[in-house]
């Protein structure tokens, strides 16, 4: 067998601009072609040096998957009008991705879940399996272990049966011993064809993904911390039963098979004729064991998010809640009220007016963003910052990562008026590219607002976390007294939008804050 | 191409998995030079066997398994061939090699592999006397008793021959002292703490006293192979200098062994002060703290810069730097 496959990209995968070269490394002297095993050249690499290596065979030699659809610039990237539509295609300037790839091994990085979507035949459950070996198990291993769904399954073929003997003779429950499946402790859990388990037995898998425990005949079994990966043939429903939505809602990332290019057909003529499985062929150096995991997770988490990109998500995130016509009190005037209640969307939406509704990027969604996204959100966007070998998270980041993560947890209004635009019509199939276009639009009004510079809500709650330890009343007063000329400034003569709502909440919050420490001053 | 019975039987009995090798680096590199690696393995891969196998007669299959690697390696890297303008990847395996057969024996890619990687690194570097670093290592190699000892021997003997920006690693190094004294040209009894420090006190210090009193001169136009576009402009930054050509900056590193270039960022560089014009003693010489050093460029366009123990020199009509000692130990 030719060993092509098992050939690693070269270090530095992701070549950054020298900074300093004035210190020299004595083992530096013993780098060069021939690999070494002892010196800095052969040691272990950093990381994400090593994550990236295992995204680049991946892309490389397993997953023929020429789809770079995550692009990155370091300079304009050279664009090209294709066909009589006028379709864009750009040929990014800088390394750009291929998210059927990158987003799983995140996905592993973080110890998150990711969802393969599409058509029978396109690799992901090869993907998954794929995910298994990286985690240092044997594809025969992780073949038997993965969970295939079917309209049988039962609470035990997932979880465990409890012993046949111990049935007959136990005298209490504490005496039934269970056969747990040995998936349950494994690091990478994989779940193929999820959509098509009963929904009685959906629930007992909620609780293994959401709590990382399983539960039989009041028995309790303490999973690992692990990556999922579950797979369906179509996630709008085509699967033998509907998914509950706690369980999709417990989702992360949801990644597309796109289609094969039948260009790259000579590749798979070479692994029929070399009988190559890459499962088989994992390279050792890109098999990550538990402690380097572990070590992953808190590096990741150590990426920081700068003021200015977290002000654009929080600006992004506020688009989306507000429905004036939900409710009467402030806080209330929120999509959730309206779905909680179970009035009548269109209606609801009949009602809502004085919002330009094609300019409100809230009225293209049915829904807001739950405290579970924002937080995928940004443990992602670390994520993807750190594979790029960044300390801190740039926009360009979270822009590339919003849409696998918002997408199925963001919904689209279809009757809004912007898709009714046959410029947007693609929109309504191409969620990806609609979420991306939202950030993008977000991101233009924040811009228009000027908020970097002139953001005195930001200034006030800038203050406030300087703390309230020594403030005298005069000065308490005084904020109390700017808070208040600055909601009567933002509410007078303008329409009320996300972030101005979320924005004239933050000041009550302040308000109050301020209200109550200025009682228990005068009280003392 | 002919080759030695042992290796024969050793290829033969490998045949399937080696030419799946070749393959696999033809796979990689269409331009991968099959002629060069066969006339490699025929010869210097072919001669060390035999070294090999008299040193450890068992030590044949390890060699072969891996050395082919290696040598598919610097085929594809040209090492093997073409870029090896100097030969010194094939003298390391002609000439160095066959005295450390027993090391290579024991560990071949820690051994011929670092020292064929540092022989490379060597080369590209135009202060460095590759002679001396391959008379140095075949003298006092074979005494070593690891692939570390043998790297750091390879490393001190390197700054030995003039890698001058190996001087404080190689004087941390923990190599044998008797080896490390006799490196630097010492007697093998030397007290080698007495020695580090008396190195740390003065760069232009060594056992043998054997300083050049000129100094050394570095530094080419990039159009004869060296690294400077132009004239270079010469700084001091601390206690360095900083060497600058059209918007690259150099450092200078130099002592009693040698002296070289490294290439640092353009931030860092252009913090340096600015070299002074010099003033020749007689037309000829640059006075330094106790003598007069001879320059043979014109007085017009002469800089100079000094540290707490080192002399630079630089010309608007060479695009070389002439570096020497203050005062000679």
């Amino acid at each position: 067998m030719l060993n092509i496959f098992s050939a690693l990209s070269k270090s530095p995968t992701n070549p950054q601009v020298a900074r300093k070269v004035s210190t020299y490394d004595v083992a530096e002297l013993f780098e060069g072609p021939i690999p070494l095993a002892e010196t800095g050249a052969g040691a272990a690499p950093a990381l994400d040096e090593k994550l990236r290596q295992a995204y680049f065979w991946m892309v490389n030699h397993a997953i023929i998957s020429p789809h770079y659809d995550i692009e990155y610039n370091l300079a304009p990237p050279a664009t090209f009008v294709v066909g009589d539509v006028g379709t864009r295609l750009t040929l990014p300037s800088a390394q750009s991705y291929s998210s059927y790839v990158l987003l799983p091994l995140l996905t592993f990085a973080t110890r998150s879940k990711c969802l393969f979507v599409g058509g029978p035949g396109r690799g992901k459950t090869a993907s998954a399996l794929l995910m298994g070996v990286l985690a240092g198990y044997a594809p025969r291993e992780v073949r038997r272990a993965m969970q295939h769904g079917h309209p049988q399954m039962t609470i035990a073929d997932l979880l465990g049966n409890p012993l046949p003997a111990d049935l007959v003779n136990a005298q209490s429950m504490e005496d039934i011993r269970i056969a747990w499946r040995p998936w349950l402790g494994m690091r990478v859990k994989v779940i193929d064809e999820y959509n098509r388990i009963p929904t009685r037995t959906q629930s007992a898998l909620l609780t293994v993904m959401g709590d990382n425990y399983a539960e039989v005949l009041s028995h309790i079994y303490e999973c690992p911390d692990a990556a999922w990966y579950l797979t369906a043939n179509d996630d709008a429903g085509g699967g033998t039963y509907q998914v509950i939505e706690a369980l999709r809602d417990r989702i992360d990332v949801i990644v597309q098979a796109l289609s094969f290019n039948p260009r790259f057909l000579g590749e798979l003529l070479l692994r029929i004729e070399e009988n190559v499985k890459p499962e088989e062929v994992v390279p050792p150096e890109i098999v990550f064991t538990p402690a380097e995991i572990d070590q992953m997770v808190r590096d990741i988490r150590g990426v920081a998010v700068p003021e200015p990109v977290r002000r654009r998500i929080e600006f992004f995130a506020s688009q989306f809640e507000l429905f004036e016509s939900a409710g009467e009190q402030f806080e209330y005037m929120t999509k959730d009220t309206a779905r909680l209640s179970g009035v009548d969307w269109a209606q609801a939406v009949a009602a809502d007016q004085g919002r330009d509704r094609l300019k409100d990027l809230g009225c293209q969604t049915v829904n807001g963003l739950s405290v579970r996204n924002l937080m995928t959100l940004l443990k992602f966007a670390k994520a993807l910052a750190w594979f790029r070998g960044s300390g801190e998270v740039e926009l360009e980041d979270v822009r590339q990562i919003l849409p696998f993560v918002l997408n199925d947890k963001l919904h689209q209004d279809p009757d809004a008026p912007y898709f009714a635009l046959p410029e947007n019509a693609a929109y309504r199939a191409d969620r990806l590219s609609w979420l991306r276009e939202l950030f993008d639009g977000s991101n233009a009004e924040y811009d228009r607002l000027d908020l970097d510079r002139n953001d005195p809500v930001g200034d006030l709650s800038a203050e406030f976390e300087l703390g309230l330890h020594g403030l005298e009343p005069r000065e308490v007063r005084s904020r109390l007294t700017r808070i208040e000329r600055l909601v009567a400034e933002l509410g007078k003569g303008r329409k009320l939008y996300g972030p101005l709502y979320d924005d004239l909440l933050k000041l009550k919050y302040l308000h109050q804050r301020y209200t109550n420490y200025l009682l228990w001053l005068q009280s003392r | 191409m002919p080759v030695s019975t042992p290796l024969a039987t050793l290829l033969a009995d490998r045949r399937t998995a080696l030419n799946a090798k070749v393959a696999s680096a033809r796979t990689r590199n269409p331009a991968f030079d099959t002629q060069a690696f066969s006339a490699f393995i025929a010869g210097p891969f072919d001669q060390l066997l035999g070294a090999v196998l008299a040193a450890r007669p068992d030590g044949g299959a390890a060699f072969v398994d891996t050395g082919f690697d290696m040598v598919i390696a610097l085929v594809e890297h040209g090492w093997a061939g073409d870029r090896d303008h100097s030969g010194v990847v094939r003298r390391v395996w002609t000439d160095l090699a066959p005295r450390l057969a027993v090391q290579i024996a024991a560990n071949p890619r820690e051994t011929l592999g670092a020292l064929s990687n540092s022989a490379i690194k060597l080369a590209g570097e135009p202060g460095v006397r590759i002679d001396d670093w391959l008379n140095r290592l075949t003298l006092l190699g074979p005494h070593t008793g690891s692939p570390a000892q043998l790297r750091h021997l390879a490393a001190m003997a390197a700054w030995r021959s003039g890698a001058a920006h190996l001087r404080d690693a190689a004087l941390a190094l923990p190599l044998s002292p008797e080896i490390a004294s006799v490196a630097v040209g010492a007697r093998r009894d030397a007290d080698w703490g007495e020695l580090v420090n008396a190195f740390k006190a003065n760069r232009w210090w060594t056992p043998d006293r054997s300083a050049p009193a000129d100094g050394y001169r570095i530094g080419a136009f990039t159009g004869l192979g060296g690294r400077f576009p132009e004239p270079p402009k010469l700084a001091v930054l601390g206690d360095a200098f900083i060497l600058s050509s059209a918007g690259q900056y150099f450092v200078l590193d130099a002592d009693a062994y040698g002296a070289g270039l490294r290439m640092i960022d353009a931030v860092r560089g252009a913090a340096a002060t600015p070299a002074t014009l010099a003033t020749m003693a007689n037309g000829r010489q640059i006075r330094a703290d106790d003598r007069l050093v001879s320059c043979r460029w014109p007085q017009d366009g002469l800089a100079v810069a000094m540290t707490s123990d080192t002399v630079a020199v630089v010309s608007a009509w060479s695009h070389q730097v002439q570096v020497f000692a203050r005062a000679l130990p």
